[in-house]
């Protein structure tokens, strides 16, 4: 028997035994220290470490194998709680994500129009420039793939050393409306319950979200209970069937943007019908409205007022406004009404990406408050996110232009004054205005000094505005086009932003480098580097020291702690300062352990505590808040407010919303008008507009189209129609169609009763595609607590093309 | 080419269930495990990537199978044909 055969036996016997292992259930404990191994060798000489998946938010955990500096296999891990052992299509292949044979491998810099490469010291010396000519008029743009240190060090660098806070992540255009959801509700961002709500739920909820297709794993679980023949129903309130409709007991189609009157109607019916949970909400919960002006925290109403004002939302009222039959809105009162099921919520962009975002948010929350179907398992509002580290690192670590870590405000003092003492900086080094939100920041860089323009310079880590941002050609092109603005971009392939880049800086990605990352329900997770990045690319956070370290050596005041010492200092075990600016030494100290362990004194003020650095080490991660036992040991939290499993719960006390922005331990019921978005269908521009993600690809794409089969098995972007408005239009599928916006133009293969169904009138487009850019023509409106902007509706008019091109 | 692992879930119709087993049996390049509840372990070996595709499509197509997850993948191969393009 050959050599080559008795390899491929021993990979059919490893694939079976994983699939076996994840077959029969096998579940990793929570508890820290139960000894399993960290990392294995199997027979074939494959070395086997863990870490999160490089992708979506839900943070599977999955078993990299590598063999000679090579990532040659991926296993789910069966010891993650969050997966069990298994991976969905995207997780698979995340491997191959790191071997496109585009990799940027060198800095460049454009000179007469061409990048060109240069070196790592020009590089950085280029960037120290860009910050010198006006620190104030620099800005950082990260994401939620930012790893937790990373993005710590960007906050750092610019809050704490060039006391400027435009700093903002992706995360804006993904989750903010959650977080100002969650803290208008509870006084503090994150959700109460976790994934184990999945495994307890009677009725599933999908508020505009598709996880069968975005977040597949966790869908996964709610099928397969159904499989094992447990009763789950499932119910999806969305825009159009999309392939998590295919499972659904009831698809509620409502019209884009009537979502808010769905919620008050339940609400409402919560009320007239009186199955509210008079006990719970007379214990826990305020009632609460719309200030004037507008403010987050909103002002008090009594009862009655609230009760007043849901009474327009009758069964009948709200069918007029979302379409959805009033038997339906019934039937949805009825199911929250009762007391002897758990009903979870989920919701992900279609309720953030909203220009009434928060308000959306907030309903979704007061529904389930008001119900009772909170706090026990099985019983929960979750909010789902789209990137592996927007709750870790855009929202726990604050990477937004008016955050601090730990849940804390620039505007405030205090918050201030706790940053300046963890980072060892003079008082007064935190800017108290905050910065720039995204919108904000692309604007101001897109426009020219002379008017006002006053950011001068961005640095793009991790993510791709030039595809990302909505109406690109007003927040992002006109600034490419301006010799006096400058871009540069860290990144690992070229991208459409890098297409406008002034400068480019190779990065390492995933397992080329340490990490952390901090997953939807609140799990942090820790991984090793395993192979070495391609060329001359380095670690995004060791390109922030490099540039910090520059700064101070050309004598810049912000790059110096009040001692004089640099901002960055890493010490090793002997306390002697390690030169981590130099890429050649960034290893010998682990620089993500000094940072983490720098963060986590940030962690406590609002209940948010991280374990060590050393014990995630040892696990799939923890949920915080992460307490530390009289044993020693580290106890994760899994059940936020709820006494028998929240340790910050006052004693005596069943629930307690210890961070209440009322100061009086109660969660805040709201009440939110539904009113009319800000761009709608008109005889100029007949339908609907939606844009989102599909199952193969992952955000941009710009990482899963490097990979051969998710490329092969959706090769590009289309326009999803209804038959009816493409026999209307006389549009055959494959046909090329022309979308046009009040901003944009945009030619497209039609899908018609393809993957998702839109109804009439409604057209989706998925925007992984970087030659199709569809945010050319989305809004760029956006909620105005969350400052998020609508990508899911905007109105469109579209016409067949004469050429026709056949769907790949 | 790859070689795969994954857990078909399969649904709860006897008939259908049975019939999946015999279909997945009788297939070249996939090895059947053992069934725990409805989760079918197998392992996938295929020549070309057209034929995994091509094998995962028909997986997913038959009858009794309620779902598919993917638990581990092997691409060595990959590196060694040269840098996937």
């Amino acid at each position: 028997m050959s050599a080559q055969h008795d390899r491929r036996e021993f990979l059919k016997l490893s694939a079976l035994a994983a699939a076996t292992t994840a077959a029969t259930g096998a579940q990793a404990s929570p508890v820290v220290g139960i000894g399993e191994s960290r990392k294995r060798r199997t027979a074939d000489g494959v070395e086997w470490d863990k870490a999160p998946c490089r992708f979506c938010g839900t943070g599977c955990h999955v078993q990299v194998g590598t063999k000679a500096g090579k990532v040659v296999a991926i296993a789910g891990d069966e010891l993650a709680d969050v997966n069990k052992g298994l991976l969905c299509v995207k997780g698979y292949h995340v491997g191959l994500a790191l071997y496109g044979e585009d990799r940027l491998t060198k800095p460049l810099l454009r000179k007469n129009g061409k990048l060109v490469p240069i070196s790592w010291d020009e590089a950085i010396s280029v960037v120290a420039d860009r910050v010198m000519k006006d620190p104030k008029g620099f800005a950082f743009y990260g994401s939620g793939q930012w790893t937790i240190p990373e993005g710590y060090a960007a906050q750092k660098f610019m809050k704490g050393g060039l006391s400027c806070n435009h700093i903002d992540p992706n995360a804006r255009l993904c989750m903010a409306s959650a977080v100002t959801g969650f803290i208008a509700t509870y006084g503090v961002d994150e959700p109460a319950g976790c994934y184990a709500d999945l495994d307890a739920a009677d009725v599933v909820i999908l508020w505009g979200n598709n996880p069968a297709e975005m977040h597949p794993i966790l869908f996964s679980r709610i099928i397969d209970r159904r499989s094992r023949g447990e009763t789950v129903k499932l119910i999806d309130i969305g825009t159009r069937r999309t392939r998590s409709t295919a499972h659904a007991d009831h698809y509620l189609q409502f019209e884009p943007h009537s979502d808010l009157a769905i919620a008050n109607g339940i609400a409402h019916l919560l009320l007239a019908n009186g199955t509210w949970d008079q006990d719970f909400v007379d214990k826990h919960c305020n009632f609460r409205k719309d200030s004037d002006p507008a403010a987050l925290k909103g002002e008090a109403m009594t009862f009655e007022d609230y009760k007043a004002a849901l009474a327009e939302y009758t069964p009948e009222r709200v069918e007029e406004i979302s379409g959805v039959p009033a038997a339906d809105i019934r039937m949805l009162g009825d199911l929250f009404g009762r007391r002897d099921i758990k009903i979870t919520s989920l919701w992900c962009m279609g309720a953030n990406q909203h220009t009434r975002g928060t308000a959306m948010n907030t309903l979704l929350h007061g529904i389930h408050l008001l119900s009772g179907h909170f706090g026990t398992p099985g019983d929960a509002p979750t909010s789902l996110t789209g990137q592996p580290s927007a709750c870790g690192t855009a929202r726990e670590v604050g990477t937004l232009a008016h955050a601090l870590p730990g849940g804390r405000l620039v505007a405030k003092d205090k918050h201030r004054a706790h940053a300046e003492e963890y980072w060892n900086v003079p008082a007064g080094r935190v800017n108290g205005k905050p910065g720039y939100h995204t919108v904000k920041m692309w604007e101001q860089w897109s426009k020219p000094e002379a008017d006002g323009g006053d950011v001068h310079t961005i640095w793009v880590q991790v993510t791709n505005p030039g595809q990302t941002l909505p109406n690109r050609d007003y927040l992002f092109s006109p600034g490419v086009r301006d010799p006096n603005k400058f871009l540069i971009v860290s990144d690992v392939y070229p991208t459409a932003t890098t297409e406008g880049a002034d400068l480019v800086l190779p990065a390492s990605m995933w397992v080329e480098k340490n990490g952390v990352f901090g997953n939807s329900e609140r799990r942090t997770q820790q991984w090793f580097k395993q192979v070495e990045p391609p060329g001359d690319a380095r670690d995004d956070c060791w390109q922030i020291i490099a540039v910090a370290r520059e700064l101070f050596e050309r004598g810049m005041e912000g790059m110096k702690d009040k001692d004089g010492g640099f901002l960055f200092s890493v010490p090793d075990a002997s306390g002697r300062e390690v030169p981590v600016w130099d890429w050649d030494r960034y290893y010998d100290v682990n620089v993500d352990k000094h940072l983490f362990e720098e963060y986590r004194q940030f962690t406590r003020l609002k209940q948010k505590d991280l374990a060590p650095y050393d014990v995630y080490v040892k696990t799939r991660g923890l949920r915080w808040p992460v307490v530390e036992q009289k044993d020693g040991s580290w106890r994760e939290t899994k059940f936020r407010f709820s006494a028998f499993d929240d340790p910050y719960v006052a004693e005596g006390k069943e629930y307690d919303f210890y961070n209440s922005t009322t100061g009086d331990g109660r969660a805040q019921i709201w009440f939110r008008p539904w009113g009319e978005p800000p761009e709608m269908p008109d005889e100029e521009y007949p339908l609907w507009l939606c844009t989102g993600r599909v199952l193969e690809h992952w955000h941009s794409g710009s990482m899963t189209r490097r990979v051969p089969q998710l490329r092969d098995a959706m090769p590009q972007a289309y326009v999803e129609l209804n038959r009816v408005d493409a026999d209307a239009l006389a549009i055959d599928n494959g046909q090329m169609v022309r979308l046009t916006t009040r901003r944009g133009t945009l030619q497209l293969p039609a899908w018609i009763d393809g993957r998702g169904a839109p109804p009439k009138g409604t057209v989706f487009v998925p925007f992984f595609d970087e030659r199709l850019l569809i945010n050319n023509l989305t809004l760029h409106l956006f909620d105005p607590f969350s400052k998020q902007p609508d990508f899911k509706k905007c109105a469109v008019k579209i016409a067949p093309v004469p050429q026709t091109a056949a769907l790949e | 080419m790859p070689v795969l692992g994954a857990v078909i879930h399969l649904g709860s119709d006897p008939l259908d269930r049975n019939e999946t087993l015999d279909w997945l049996s009788s297939m070249p390049g996939v090895t059947v495990g053992a069934t725990t509840d409805n989760r079918l372990p197998v392992a996938l070996s295929s020549d070309s990537r057209a034929e995994d595709k091509a094998l995962w499509t028909a997986l997913s197509a038959l009858p009794g199978v309620s779902h598919l997850q993917l638990c581990f993948a092997d691409f060595s191969d990959l590196h060694e044909e040269g840098t996937p393009s």
